[in-house]
């Protein structure tokens, strides 16, 4: 096995540990409803952000990182951001750590294919 | 100089403060209004309902934690958010006075918060950045509308020559350029209305003190002698 190979295998195990790391389960659902069930790195935040009227306001960013592995031995293909309006988009369903669940939606793709893994930035989604 | 010299506590609002409430209590009044009058006409009142602040820092935080999925909660309202606040206040040195009146020019930034998360809509779905700019160029709309109002052509604030404002004019209406760099899960997008209102500031005047009244009359004799009599009450 290459180092490439090996840093992209200790990738998918950091981000999948749900038992003694930071994975946490995940429903991936794709436009055109298949969902599987994943393990990764979901992070929800406060922050101040500048919303371009000179006062600094809070604001909350989400974001899941998954491996492209996973996702394809799920059947699903990497997420991506859907801007058409006529199509459902990529969504991301987590429970947190108060079991309250929260559905999003994949509003930005970063996937990095030499490590295998998809960062996915999430914005709020109403069903 | 060791002693004050005004004598009256400063107990009163100025006029730029005055006009700020009066524009966040006509928004407030008349889209209350609005609301019911939708709802009389069979439409979705909601779409009229503003929530007023004033000189508010961070009116939207309410918007941080929406419900999303299948949840509910009735306590989040998605109403777009209009914060008030006072911007700048200039005078007009040909107009007034040195000693109590000055008429100046105050402006007013009105902003306008328009709030969505992307929902889902048949067998697509509403994006958020389009649907929250539809949203705050709505409250932009309502809030251009009733402020310019022929009604409201002084605010409500007396007439034009009483004061204290002397007019009203809308300078601009910005949009402001969503920040693609910030992805909150929330799009929250801002309009911006600058209100000029003219405006007569008072201040402050002596204090005059009770004099004793002293009477003099002044006569011209026959021969042209001009004679004075005094009346000077005792000390």
């Amino acid at each position: 096995m290459s180092l490439r190979q090996q840093a992209a295998a200790y990738a998918r195990a950091f981000l999948e540990d749900s038992a003694s790391g930071f994975g946490w389960p995940v429903t991936v659902t794709d436009p055109d409803g298949n969902t599987g069930e994943l393990t990764g790195y979901w992070n929800d935040i406060s922050h101040s952000i500048d919303p371009q009227t000179g006062l600094l306001v809070s604001g909350r960013t989400a974001s899941v990182v998954l491996s492209l592995a996973s996702l394809t031995a799920a059947g699903l293909g990497a997420p991506h951001a859907i801007a058409d309006g006529a199509k459902r988009p990529w969504l991301i369903e987590v429970a947190d750590l108060t079991g309250n669940p929260q559905t999003f939606k994949v509003r930005e793709a970063n996937p990095d294919n030499a490590l295998g893994i998809i960062v996915c930035v999430l914005e709020g989604y109403r069903k | 100089m060791s002693a004050p010299l005004i004598q009256s506590l400063i107990d009163k609002t100025d006029s730029f403060e005055r006009v700020r409430d009066q524009i966040a209590a006509i928004l407030l009044l008349e889209s209350s209004a609005q609301v019911v009058m939708a709802a009389a006409s069979g439409k979705d009142s909601t779409l009229w309902n503003l929530r007023v602040f004033t000189e508010r820092a961070n009116p939207w935080d309410v918007f941080q934690d929406p419900p999303t999925g299948d949840a509910d909660d009735p306590d989040f309202d998605p109403s777009p958010l209009v914060n008030v606040s006072f911007a700048s206040e200039t005078f007009d040195k040909s107009m007034g006075d040195v000693f109590e009146r000055q008429q100046g020019v105050a402006l007013y930034n009105i902003d306008c918060y328009g709030f969505a998360i992307s929902q889902e809509d048949g067998d697509g779905h509403k994006p958020a950045d389009n649907a929250a700019a539809l949203v705050a160029q709505r409250a932009a709309r309502l809030v251009r509308n009733i402020l310019s109002a022929a009604k409201y052509t002084y605010l409500g604030l007396q007439t034009k020559n009483q004061g204290p404002v002397s007019g009203r004019w809308f300078q601009s209406l910005t949009a402001f350029v969503p920040s693609t760099n910030e992805r909150s899960i929330q799009h929250v997008e801002a309009v911006r209305l600058v209100l000029e209102v003219g405006v007569v500031e008072l201040s402050p005047q002596v204090v005059g003190q009770t004099l004793q009244a002293v009477g003099i009359a002044i006569t011209r004799q026959a021969n042209g002698q001009v004679l004075l009599t005094a009346d000077v009450p005792p000390a």
